[in-house]
């Protein structure tokens, strides 16, 4: 079978390292699109620890040498070439739009965290209306912060996502395609908004190839 | 992923959000099956774990807000 690490444009060379579990990295090109792969004796690649580093070792190394990269999710495979270029061939036209998206761009994770606790009120018990009222003067406060703070960081990205948090202490999190050349500057502005809201606790993560912006079809966003 | 509590914070933060990205997003060709370990489960573990390990970060933090 053939395991997909990503789909590229403008590749020079394959990257210089082996791919999951030693394997040798392949290409494989259909009408200006173009897949890194490799080949295995085996059924199906299992996603072990070391196997999703090594994938994702080979996204990083391919990202370096190409124009624009869509890193492909780990996958199960394609039994074998032929069905890949069908694949490719067939979805040609959403991967060169999804590659022109994501030209030349980084990605960027952010995430906001409230305090850990919410210190009690000094002034005493409230009664249940009272209590009802301050908390959700509360929630809408962090909720215009979170926007105010998404908003800061949309406006130096191309695109950008924020992603329904499941907890209410992540008042944030959000994901942001930023242009290689203004990656820099992205991270100025998160360390500026960290300094002024102190009591708040921010993770930026990356840059990262641009896994959440590279999805095609009914994934698309 | 094996043993993250040994390694630094920020580590433990990237790795959580590659297993995430790898896992969870990127293109998905037709013809190539995702795989059922990829889903919520996955990403809340990784939230909880990231959540946990504020306190920490916060500690981290405060030398420069002095």
């Amino acid at each position: 079978m053939l395991h997909l690490y990503a789909v590229v444009e403008g590749l020079d060379d394959l990257p210089r390292l082996a791919g999951v579990a030693g394997a040798p990295l392949g290409r494989l090109a259909v009408d200006g699109v173009e897949a890194i792969v490799s080949e295995h004796a085996v059924a199906e690649v299992e996603p072990s620890d070391a196997a999703v580093l090594e994938h994702a070792g080979v996204i990083d190394a391919a990202m370096a040498g190409s124009s624009a990269i869509l890193p492909a999710r780990f996958g199960r495979g394609f039994p074998d070439g032929r069905s890949l270029e069908e694949a490719l061939r067939h979805e040609r036209e959403e991967l060169t739009r999804a590659l022109e998206r994501v030209r030349r761009c980084v990605e960027f994770g952010v995430r906001m965290l409230a305090p850990v606790e919410q210190p009690p009120d000094p002034t005493g018990p409230l009664n249940g209306a009272d209590y009802m009222r301050a908390r959700l003067g509360e929630l809408e406060r962090s909720e215009t912060l979170a926007a105010t703070v998404h908003l800061a960081l949309a406006e130096r990205s191309r695109e950008c996502e924020r992603v329904a948090s499941p907890m209410s202490r992540l008042l944030l999190s959000g994901v942001y395609l930023v242009p290689v050349r203004h990656a820099a500057a992205f991270q100025d502005e998160v360390r500026r908004l960290e300094r002024a809201h102190r009591d708040l606790g921010f993770l930026c993560t990356g840059p990262w190839p641009p896994y959440s912006f590279a999805a095609i079809g009914d994934d698309e966003r | 992923m094996s043993t993250p509590e040994r390694m630094p914070l920020e580590q433990q933060i990237t790795l959580i959000e590659l297993v995430d990205r790898v896992l969870n997003k990127g293109v998905v060709l037709t013809g190539d099956i995702t795989l059922s370990v990829a889903g919520v489960d996955l990403v809340y573990v990784g939230l909880r774990v990231l959540l946990a390990s504020v306190s920490t970060l916060e500690r981290l933090h405060e030398p420069e807000a002095a």
